[in-house]
């Protein structure tokens, strides 16, 4: 059976005039199992956005392949769209609509039929605590419950695979707490999760296998007690600054 | 396109605009705006004690009586030649005038020459009536008779044919109107008949730009990506945006028609015949079509601006600067001097205001209409093109990816040899919006003036600033070297073929596509204007010099090069060729310029040296002008070439043999010389 998510050899450059060629991607290479949490972990400018962007089909690869629930991010993006919940820390919502409106938007949008849409806002309103706020207009919400609605927008049209940017960035303990239990939920459900951020606690406490990537390159992709062994370091914040920095060019 | 994603995108756009607070204050801004106008025009009417109760527009054909000046006199003679004009017999014209039996009085001033430090001047006083609207048109016609006939007239008046145009100052004239009893700038009478007209354009335009502001919050909210990853193309997302702009556009010109029309009915009979001027009602569907244009134009531009820069704000904020100098575009056409005629058509905004002012004075123009709506519509459709070009770009949507921020820093250009293909079309593109914007509207005014900052501004400084900016080498980028003397006669054949040969192109030019009488009356008299102004030298210097220095440096140095630089040589000339064919603005004279562009190209390209096309395009202007202002009648040419075709088609042959040995010489020349130094290809 296909992985959920299948990487071989992605890479993504663009040219900057500063810089000349930057390879923000380069070459990198995993696969993504259903049911499974895979944490995304690397300093800033490493190129993790760039990847979940690419496997979100939002950027177009200029080398290697990608599947993302058997489709192909460069040649059926629109299929790929449809199959994945994508939440970045940036992502806003519309000032001017309830949360109601915002999840019927994305299930339109998603083409998700309209019987059905309602009974899944219904279940989706329950589950995130919603229901409190449910009329306000968006622009009123505080962060944490912004980012509730987003993810309820994420999962609107109940999709396989859910690609999650830095989703607990800039949110309180209780509010990150309430989105690791869904991401742990997901799991549970058989979804497959692609999961980015800086915190390695998250990652310990949630994650199935662990990707460090750095200036664009995978370093590794193993279950985080084999990096820790492998690496003998006794926490995984250790380890991965060990490793990328062992990765960094010898300075002048 | 995904007709189903952009209706819910719609759907969305149109909740969030309504629950904006903004929205009721903008959607309601013509409630509050068209009442206080016609309160403000009713007091200025009512302080004036005009007398508009019998505001009646002028026909067509002009009426008009002659007074100081008698039978036989030239001005005269070139007024009633035209067709525009009737004599009227008057004894006594401005009494006529006032019973509106003639439409116009032309009269010589008692005191016909006085001189003022050695110039000799005269005057003329046009009598008009100010409770008729005169249109644009026989303003026009009026000047252009007055202007026709001013240096014949001083010579008559002042006893000396032999006169020279130099030692005489332009005749000036005076406008008198019968009402008011006391002489009155035309400005004032445009616009006052022109007043609400040009209001509800500016009033509409200012309501485009508001509005625009509560639906273009989108990115900075952080929602683009979000739905990017969405099963929606980039292209539905912003045709979904640029067709909601188009609706509160549409609803909010609705609203100002609205108010507009309720108004006009509420307000007394004298006020609303001032103010709808000579409006039919059967025309006032076409108000509001060339207004619809209007936002289509605006939602065109604001949809390219969007994808261009990466921000629905900054975008925004654009936008506001262009529509800003919108409304000053819509200025000119009320005012005198304004002509459709030519090169305006190209101008959108200048044109849509123009065709409303005549709606409103009653004295629509189907061509004018056709030409205006063509231009707005080709417009557009440009601007929706390039958008749905950039919008399948990542740049849309990511700055940091290719920003052009960052290519357009300084410290981040490296140096080079030659421009790139890309920056040259994207300086031309600058270079033709500056043309269409700024150079084409100060043209209409003076073109004189006009021709010598568009020439010197977007020709020369630009193209050395854009090509210094970008850290190329000025010497090669513009071929700043004297040619080889070898290379010099196959271009002589080359060039002199090209002119002889474009006798017969026109000819069979003016067959297929004949040249409209009004067009070759235009650039004649444009032509004859400036060397009237100017004397022959300085005409020579607008005319041909300054074409020939400019235009080359930019075609034929900056461009060409661009081009060449990773392109097949003709590859490179012919597409250099197009764009100096299009700069010039003028459907009629795209297969004359781009042969000219041609033969300049591969001038240039061959013997690697921009001085040999200055000086083709220089001798080709300047023959070309004075053939026309001295020695041909005024709109003759078209007439004139086909009566010469016995002529004109042995030249042509004879031109084509001499292109076809000069391009033998030219290729046996460069099999002696595998590196032609002008072949940086």
């Amino acid at each position: 059976m296909m992985a959920a998510i299948e990487v071989q050899d992605l890479a993504k450059s663009f040219f900057d005039q500063a810089r000349g060629v930057v390879r923000a991607v380069d070459g990198v290479s995993f696969s993504c199992e259903r049911g499974e949490i895979v944490g995304l972990l690397g300093p800033n400018g490493a190129g993790k956005t760039t990847a979940i962007r690419l496997l979100a089909s939002v950027l177009s690869p200029t080398g290697g392949r990608a599947t993302v629930a058997g489709f192909d991010v460069q040649t059926q993006g629109l299929e790929v769209r449809k199959h994945i919940g994508y939440l970045t820390g940036g992502t806003g919502l519309y000032k001017y609509m309830t949360p109601i409106e915002t999840l019927r938007f994305f299930g339109d949008l998603h083409g998700v039929p309209t019987k059905r849409l309602g009974e899944r806002i219904e279940h989706l309103v329950k589950i995130f605590g919603i229901e409190e706020f449910q009329n306000s207009l968006c622009k009123n919400l505080s962060t944490g419950q912004k980012q509730r609605v987003n993810l309820a927008r994420t999962v609107v049209h109940d999709p396989p695979v859910l690609i999650l940017d830095e989703p607990t960035a800039g949110l309180d303990i209780a509010s990150s707490s309430s989105i690791l239990d869904f991401v742990r939920r997901s799991k549970d459900e058989g979804r497959c999760v692609l999961f980015s951020t800086h915190n390695c606690s998250e990652i310990e406490l949630l994650c199935d296998r662990v990707a460090i990537l750095n200036r664009g390159k995978l370093l590794a992709c193993e279950p985080g007690h084999e990096l820790l062994r492998k690496s003998g370091h006794p926490t995984l914040v250790h380890a991965v600054l060990a490793m990328t920095q062992a990765d960094e060019p010898p300075s002048n | 396109m995904n007709l189903r994603q952009i209706r819910i995108l719609i759907s969305k756009d149109i909740r969030c605009f309504l629950r904006d607070w903004h929205c009721p204050v903008m959607l309601g801004l013509p409630l509050l705006f068209i009442p206080l106008v016609v309160l403000f025009m009713s007091q200025v009417v009512s302080s004036e004690k005009a007398t508009v109760a019998t505001a009646t527009s002028v026909p067509q054909r002009i009426r008009v009586a002659f007074l100081g000046i008698e039978k036989g006199s030239p001005i005269r003679k070139r007024t009633l030649a035209s067709a525009d004009f009737e004599a009227a017999r008057s004894a006594s014209p401005l009494e006529d005038l006032k019973n509106q039996r003639v439409d116009l009085v032309i009269e010589l001033s008692a005191d016909p020459a006085e001189t003022t430090g050695g110039v000799k001047h005269l005057r003329l006083k046009v009598h008009y009536d100010g409770t008729r609207a005169y249109s644009t048109t026989v303003w026009d016609r009026v000047n252009a008779v007055l202007w026709s006939a001013n240096y014949d007239l001083a010579r008559e008046r002042l006893g000396n044919p032999a006169l020279s145009e130099a030692s005489l100052q332009p005749l000036s004239w005076e406008y008198k109107d019968r009402a008011a009893g006391k002489g009155q700038s035309e400005i004032l009478i445009r616009i006052r008949t022109g007043v609400f007209a040009f209001l509800l354009v500016v009033g509409v335009l200012v309501a485009f730009s508001l509005n625009f502001a509560i639906l273009v919050d989108d990115r900075e909210g952080g929602t683009v990506e979000t739905i990017l990853s969405a099963p929606i193309e980039r292209v539905d997302m912003l045709a979904a945006k640029a067709g909601m702009l188009l609706l509160v556009a549409t609803v909010q010109m609705f609203i100002y028609g609205l108010a507009s029309g309720a108004t006009l009915a509420l307000v007394p009979g004298q006020l609303r015949q001032l103010m709808g001027g000579s409006l039919a009602p059967g025309d006032v569907p076409l108000v509001f079509f060339c207004l619809l244009l209007m936002a289509l134009f605006s939602c065109a531009l604001l949809s390219v601006l969007c994808a261009v820069v990466q921000s629905y704000k900054a975008a925004y904020n654009l936008v506001g600067c262009v529509l800003a100098a919108q409304i000053f575009l819509c200025i000119p056409p009320f005012l005198p001097g304004y002509s459709l005629h030519g090169i305006a058509p190209w101008v959108p905004m200048l044109n849509v205001t123009a065709v409303i002012n005549e709606l409103f004075m009653g004295v629509a123009n189907p061509a004018h209409f056709a030409a205006m709506m063509l231009s707005m519509l080709f417009h557009s459709a440009a601007c929706f093109f390039v958008a749905y070009k950039l919008a399948a770009t990542e740049a849309m949507l990511f700055g940091g990816v290719g920003s052009l921020r960052l290519a357009l820093k300084p410290s981040n250009i490296r140096p080079q040899v030659l421009p790139t293909q890309s920056e040259v079309m994207l300086f031309s593109a600058g270079a033709l919006m500056l043309l269409l914007y700024l150079g084409l509207p100060i043209q209409v005014r003076d073109l004189g003036v006009g021709l010598m900052l568009t020439e010197a501004l977007i020709f020369l400084v630009a193209p050395w600033a854009f090509a210094r900016y970008r850290k190329c080498d000025l010497g090669k980028t513009f071929r700043l070297i004297l040619p080889p003397a070898r290379s010099l006669l196959p271009c002589f054949l080359i060039l002199v073929g090209t002119e002889m040969a474009l006798f017969g192109v026109l000819l069979i030019h003016d067959k297929l596509l004949p040249f409209p009488p009004e067009l070759v009356k235009a650039m004649e008299e444009g032509m004859r204007s400036i060397y009237r102004e100017h004397s022959l030298v300085g005409g020579l210097i607008l005319i041909a010099i300054l074409p020939g220095l400019c235009e080359e440096f930019t075609f034929r140095g900056l461009v060409l090069s661009g081009f060449l630089n990773g392109n097949k040589p003709w590859t490179a000339i012919i597409g250099s060729a197009l764009l100096f064919a299009l700069f010039h603005l003028n459907a009629y004279r795209i297969i004359p310029t781009f042969m000219i562009g041609l033969a300049a190209g591969f001038a240039v390209w061959s013997t690697g040296s921009i001085f040999v096309g200055m000086l083709f395009h220089a001798l080709h202007n300047g023959v070309f002008s004075y053939l026309v202002v001295y020695q041909t009648a005024p709109g003759s040419s078209p007439a004139g070439l086909a009566d010469f075709s016995e002529v004109v088609l042995p030249l042509a042959a004879l031109g084509v043999s001499l292109i076809w040995l000069g391009g033998t010489l030219e290729s046996w020349r460069r099999l002696g010389s595998r590196d032609p130094p002008g072949n940086l290809g």
